[in-house]
């Protein structure tokens, strides 16, 4: 057994020849050593090549491949911003965006869905069948259809479920207050940028800034998770006027109704908060729908008391007296010569009614044009244009507001002895009613001036001094005088109140020629006993052939919207409550 | 011995492995409910503007005007016919 195992150890020989396997002849290589090294080559330039590769794909077109990868699963979001409300001084809406959407189209995708789909659509978006046809229409992969189309339309379209129809979220701004209140508000575009009004004074704080974000989105569209931090959106600022909508609708209706009654082209009034300087009510006619402006004309849009510069006529009169007043050249009860007519050059000034001698007082009672001009002639140029200057003629009223007028006033110097005597009364020099209501302020404030504002104010301003108490104090008495029994404007009375003011009858230029068409117009405050809201009312052509005069058209509307304003300001009376006024035919409208 | 070592840090990498695939998942859960709320939110804001000009527009002081005059009979307020009462500081408070 064991000569047999150590014979099995040896090496097997082969049985022929005893030749050990791995020394067989047939095994012995036949082929040449450059075989194996090209192989071995090849194998080797293969690897280069992948190692080559690879650093390609990692190092050198790594940013390509990795957006090319995130296109696929990550989605740029975009946060939208709501543009802010704009409420009144109690927070009533007056503007507010509510989401809507804009209906858009593939045309080629639509037109090949059946005829009765697109009927119905049609039916929604409420236009016929060859209209829409006609939109699509057209060469663009892209066609807006209807925008701005309510939320319950646009569900019920989507629930149609057409190809190619989609719907994208936007904007609609309401405007609940609507015509009353249009010319302060404003209106928005369909791309809900300001175009009028605060909308547009105050674009850049109601507009939000848009924010976005970027997510990873699953096979369902789900979002999954942020890749990045969110890019919050902010909304676009509150804004608070000062108007207080209460005295804005009973304006806006008054206004309305005097217009109708002496058939008047149109008019503007405007509500002061003596005490804070806020604008509390503006109204214009004629007015628009901002909720609907398919029909819109350059009159409908236009902010007259803010716009419009004209001759202000007697309106000016009380700034040439206190001016005298105030340089002691006169006092109330000096005395001037007002019968006849007064030349001064070639040209002539006369009074409507003529009267005799006059004193200050009796000047600024019966609006006598003569007596102005006499007292404007004892001042020099220079004066009466500082003093016009610093009550804000001839300036943009210092608040941001599209379009206010500046009006005129020439310059000092190139003033003749004619001009100045006319401009003391109002002619030859233009303001808008804002500026008068403005400036009126002096004579409210007890001579001081605070600039005004549309928005709500926490403080009142610091007010710049024009006049000194005692002159603001008197010229109140002989403003109070107007609408006394003696007084060009009796009819500008309330029950209950002692009212100040004066009016104004302008003749309209056109083409550089007085024309028989008016302004009448009435600048006042109340209480007199402590002013709280000075009142401007323009009303712009009057039927030359009824009543067209400040005192019979004007200050009928002054008192009715006064006597609103103090009774929705809860201002006590402070006279006696006696109806003096002949019945002003406004009665019906509170 | 280093052969024991290298096994209970195997389990511990596979445990890891685990708990993170848990946590990627509740993430995503917690994710999704966030952004759920978030969009409520959104809806309920809408829906608060919506009322609130609901409010404007039904408060409009035409409306009120119309309807108290038409309906309720009721006539403007006159100074004559208010009855003012002043009120001292010392009753004020």
């Amino acid at each position: 057994m064991s000569s047999q195992s150590r014979q099995s150890a040896r090496p097997r020989k082969a049985n022929a020849k005893g030749v050990p396997f791995s020394q067989n002849p047939v095994l012995a290589p036949k082929l040449s050593a450059w075989r194996s090294r090209l192989v071995m080559f090849v194998l080797f330039v293969s690897f280069v090549a992948l190692v080559g590769r690879a650093f390609w794909l990692q190092a050198m077109s790594t940013d390509f491949l990795q957006k090319q990868g995130e296109s696929r699963y990550a989605r740029t979001l975009e946060l939208p911003a709501t543009r802010g409300k704009i409420t009144d001084r109690n927070g009533l809406v007056l503007a507010s965006s509510i989401p809507v959407k804009a209906i858009w189209a593939i045309p080629e995708d639509v037109l090949a869905e059946p005829k009765e789909k697109i009927q119905q659509l049609a039916a929604l978006l409420e236009m016929s069948e060859a209209e829409l046809r006609k939109k699509l229409d057209s060469d663009h992969q892209f066609v807006y259809l209807k925008r701005q189309v309510e939320q319950v339309t646009s569900d019920k379209i989507e629930a149609l479920k057409i190809n190619g129809v989609e719907t994208r979220k936007e904007y609609k701004r309401y405007y609940p207050e609507g015509e009353a209140m249009a010319h302060v508000v404003g209106f928005t575009n369909v791309e809900d940028a300001g175009q009028e009004g605060m909308e547009l004074a105050d674009q850049k704080e109601l507009a939000g800034k848009l924010g976005s974000r970027r997510v990873i989105k699953d096979r369902l569209g789900h979002i999954v998770e942020d890749l990045r931090a969110i890019n919050e959106p902010h909304d676009g600022k509150e804004l608070t006027l000062s108007i207080d909508s209460k005295i804005q609708y009973l304006a806006y209706a008054q206004l309305k109704e005097t217009l109708a009654k002496f058939k008047a082209k149109a008019g503007g009034v405007v509500v002061v908060d003596v005490q804070t300087g806020e604008i509390l009510a503006l109204a214009n006619l004629p007015s628009y729908n901002p909720n609907d402006r398919s029909v819109l004309t350059g009159a409908q849009l236009r902010n007259r008391v803010m716009t419009d510069a004209y001759e202000p006529g007697s309106v000016m009169k009380p700034f040439t007296v206190s001016l005298a007043l105030e340089t002691n050249r006169v006092r109330p009860e000096t005395v001037f010569q007002t019968a006849g007519k007064m030349t001064i050059g070639t040209a002539q000034i006369g009074d409507a009614h003529e009267s005799g001698a006059l004193t200050v007082a009796q000047i600024i009672e019966k609006s006598s044009n003569v007596g102005t001009a006499k007292i404007a002639l004892m001042m020099q140029p220079q004066e009466m244009w500082e003093m016009f200057t610093k009550v804000g003629f001839g300036q943009a009223p210092k608040f941001d507001f599209p379009g206010t007028a500046t009006g005129r006033m020439r310059n000092f110097k190139t003033w003749r002895p004619i001009e100045q005597a006319t401009m003391a009364y109002g002619q030859g020099i233009t303001a808008s009613t804002i500026q008068l209501a403005h400036a009126y302020m002096i004579f409210a404030r007890d001579g001081e001036l605070i600039p005004l504002s549309l928005k709500k104010l926490d403080q009142a301003p610091v007010g710049e001094r024009i006049i000194s108490p005692n002159t603001a104090q008197t010229m109140r008495m002989m403003l109070e005088s107007v609408t006394g029994p003696e007084g060009t404007a009796i009819r500008a009375r309330v029950p209950g109140y002692r009212v100040a003011g004066k009016t104004g009858t302008a003749y309209k230029v056109e083409h550089g020629q007085y024309v028989k068409k008016y302004i009448a117009s009435f600048c006042g405050f109340a209480p007199v006993s402590n002013p709280r809201i000075i009142v401007a009312v323009m009303i712009d052509e009057p039927d030359p052939a009824g009543p067209h005069f400040g005192g019979p058209v004007a200050a009928p509307l002054f008192s009715s919207i006064t006597a609103n304003a103090l009774r929705t300001l809860n201002v006590p009376p402070d006279t006696t409550v006696t109806s003096l006024l002949p019945d002003n035919g406004l009665g019906d409208i509170m | 011995m280093s052969g024991r070592f290298n096994v209970l840090l195997l389990i511990a990498v596979v445990v890891c492995a685990l708990i993170l695939v848990k946590t990627q998942y509740q993430a995503r859960h917690l994710f999704i409910e966030v952004e759920r709320s978030q969009t409520e939110a959104r809806q309920l804001e809408v829906e608060w503007a919506q009322l609130q000009l609901d409010q404007s527009n039904l408060g409009k002081h035409e409306r009120i005007q119309a309807s108290a005059m038409k309906d309720l009979n009721m006539v403007p307020v006159t100074a004559e016919r208010t009855q003012y009462l002043t009120i001292h500081d010392r009753q004020k408070q």
